[in-house]
């Protein structure tokens, strides 16, 4: 990709890529955070010529740097404990939809990526690191769940109605 | 129908519903992602809270009963540079410059008759008198006769003998302006302002050598300020890197830029805020010895109130290496200063409820406050370190101060620092010339973190039910200068970390007893970690 396409596809496909990372994060700091560290990366030299569709890329690396702040969450926890001073208020946190919160986390993300992101399930086995199969059994597994549980909340059976 | 179609149909209804609630989330331009500053993670979580407080009571046991028998079988240690040190407390040894309505009066602590009157000064500031990594030697700037251009002069605060001239300048109706000394003491960088009288006049940042209280050489030109109309104000100058980091601002004293001004000439531009975030000039400090820039960022909070604020921490050399720590709910910051000869940032923080003042001292200032120290100050206009970084005064703008004791030795003690005749305290200066020795003979802080500060800090981190069996670090320096591979500390442990981020969907993760952190070793932020089953990896 050149700089001229990513350019183009960023501006078009941003708003959805950080969207998706408030949802996973269930934080808008830590799913801006995610995405602003994705940023950085594609601004490395020789980076943008090896990616092949923007918001699959932002949104896997977005992803990584997430599960990362969640270890330097707990790096920070005995200095902080130390400090004995309550968090600050600005960290926002956001439940967009009861549905995701019955999946196990590695569902709800791939599940973001397929029906939100739609990315394809090659695009999705290629970003996970897991092979096509894979991605198709998680998406299996996590519509099976939703069936499951959602007897008794309306929420997706308004959705298919 | 096939497996994927038929998961498709049925995605459908969840592909429209997640559409219609996550396109609510409300999301800002691209540019605001671009450049956007962090700030603290929420961290506290009940579960963590609890095994943080079983692991530090069970610590505090074991350091007892450790640190008795060390205590029965420790020898006396050798005299050291801190055991000579005199008593905290107003001493006789160190003095303060106090600013006066013409120029300035060097003051004893412990008497506040002026030894030594300074006036007339060309500015009034504090900015435009700079003390010597000892304490020792003052210089300022006098006007020529009361004309321009300039003279930079020199006062040796341990022999209170007459002021004698550093430099002329000879630029037409050029003025001096901030000053301050290389990080050993070798060196003065400074601005100046020429064309004065005549617009647009224009900054340029200027270097030259000092020996023995003497200039060597000539003046070298570092570069000037973007626009005629734009400040700027040096703030470090690192003989080792042939740097000199500076900050660029407007008229009304609003830093836009970082500097980064190389002895050969090249100059390098950061932007230090973006938005709607206000960073004052005085409210960017540098320090030489850990190389590190702070600096206090005001902004609207997101709650949509203003004044919520910022301290944000970049290295000097790489200052895209951001990192903040926002004020505590119902707090503001106000003041910043670095503690000579430590890795300690002072910052006051003052209550929005009563007014009342803080000193917090941020030990490792990446991690934020490690300790608080209430002042009896309501107004904290000026904070004066001592050279040697054992103490500071925080003194309100009539003089009154608390004299803070920061290794602990003693009480804070109020003091009135406020010199016979009237003036503002500023800077604090050594009045005794072998208290400047011992201060000029004290190990400077070390800008990359030690092994044993890198490898406590894992262990911090990892928490019951992990344990760490095996842990050992290796230092890769990086290179220099700015866009360079940055210094790294990789920390490998064996153990058992059941808190990995591997695990098929939906499946609990398995142990893993090899990990590997990477760590930025300027500043102890978390780069990477890697787990992994074959110990040998850690090794």
């Amino acid at each position: 990709m050149d700089r001229h396409q990513w350019e183009t596809e960023l501006v078009a496909c941003y708003a959805r890529v950080v969207r998706a990372l408030i949802v996973l994060a269930q934080s808008r700091e830590q799913g801006e955070d995610a995405f602003h560290d994705a940023l950085i990366g594609a601004l490395e030299p020789g980076v943008i010529e090896g990616i092949r569709r923007a918001d699959a890329w932002l949104f896997t690396v977005g992803l990584r740097s997430l599960r990362k702040s969640r270890w330097k969450a707990r790096l920070d926890v005995p200095l902080r404990s130390m400090r004995r001073t309550t968090p600050p208020p600005t960290t926002e946190r956001v439940e967009v939809t009861e549905l995701l919160g019955r999946l196990a986390p590695r569902q709800r993300e791939i599940v973001i990526a397929r029906f939100y992101l739609d990315l394809s399930y090659e695009q999705i086995g290629e970003a996970f690191g897991i092979s096509v199969g894979t991605a198709t059994a998680t998406v299996s597994q996590a519509l099976a769940r939703l069936r499951k549980t959602e007897k008794g909340t309306a929420t997706w059976t308004n959705a298919k109605n | 129908m096939d497996e994927r179609e038929e998961l498709e149909s049925d995605g459908a209804a969840l592909r429209s519903h997640l559409r219609a609630r996550i396109d609510l989330i409300e999301v800002g331009d691209l540019v605001t992602y671009l450049a956007r500053p962090r700030r603290p993670r929420r961290l506290f979580r009940v579960a963590r809270f609890s095994f943080a407080v079983a692991g530090t009571a069970l610590l505090l046991i074991a350091a007892l009963i450790v640190g008795t028998q060390f205590r029965l079988s420790r020898v006396p240690p050798a005299s050291s540079p801190v055991a000579t040190a005199p008593p905290i407390g107003l001493s006789a040894k160190y003095g303060v410059i106090a600013l006066t309505r013409d120029g300035f009066v060097v003051r004893s602590e412990a008497d506040p008759n002026p030894i030594r009157r300074i006036e007339p000064t060309s500015h009034r500031y504090p900015e435009t008198v700079a003390v010597s990594g000892s304490g020792r030697y003052v210089t300022y700037w006098r006007p020529n006769g009361g004309v321009l251009p300039d003279d930079l002069m020199i006062y040796d605060a341990t022999t209170n003998a007459e002021p004698r001239v550093l430099l002329h300048l000879t630029g037409e109706g050029e003025t001096g302006a901030t000053l301050i000394w290389a990080d050993d003491g070798s060196g003065i960088a400074f601005a100046t302002l020429r064309g004065g009288g005549r617009a647009p006049a224009q900054m340029h940042l200027v270097a030259i050598d000092v020996r023995d209280g003497r200039a060597v050489g000539v003046p070298r030109e570092l570069g000037g300020a973007a626009t005629a109309e734009t400040l700027i104000k040096p703030l470090a100058w690192i003989r080792e890197t042939h740097t000199v980091s500076a900050i660029e601002g407007t008229a009304e004293g609003i830093a836009r830029n970082y500097v980064l001004a190389g002895e050969d000439g090249s100059v390098k531009r950061f932007a230090v805020s973006s938005g709607d975030q206000v960073v004052r000039l005085d409210d960017v400090i540098a320090d030489p010895q850990t190389r590190t820039l702070a600096y206090l960022v005001t902004f609207t909070c997101q709650d949509g109130t203003p004044g919520c604020t910022l301290v944000r921490l970049w290295t000097l050399e790489d200052p895209q290496q951001a990192f903040g720590w926002q004020n505590d709910p119902g707090t503001t910051f106000t003041q910043l200063v670095w503690r000579p000869f430590t890795r300690d940032l002072l910052v006051v923080a003052r209550s929005d409820r009563d007014r009342s003042l803080t000193l917090q001292v941020w030990s490792s200032p990446h991690f934020g406050n490690s300790r608080s120290i209430a002042l009896s100050q309501s107004d904290a206009s000026l904070l004066l370190a001592r050279p040697d970084g054992r103490a500071i005064s925080v003194a309100a703008s009539d003089g009154r101060a608390d004299l803070v004791t920061l290794d602990g030795t003693a009480p804070s003690l109020a003091a009135d620092l406020t010199p016979t005749g009237g003036g503002t305290p500023a800077l604090s200066v050594t009045l005794d010339s072998n208290e400047a020795g011992r201060i000029a003979g004290l190990a400077p802080a070390a800008p990359l973190l030690s092994e044993s500060e890198i490898v406590a800090q894992v262990r911090k981190s990892v928490g019951f039910p992990d344990h760490v069996d095996q842990i050992s670090a290796s230092l890769d320096r990086g290179t220099f200068p700015v866009a360079g591979r940055a210094a790294t500390w990789t920390v490998k442990a064996t153990g058992e970390f059941t808190q990995n981020l591997r695990g098929g969907p939906g499946g609990t993760p398995s142990p893993a007893h090899c990990a590997i952190w990477t760590f930025n070793a300027r500043t102890g932020v978390l780069r990477g970690i890697q787990m992994t089953d074959a110990t040998a990896n850690c090794s």
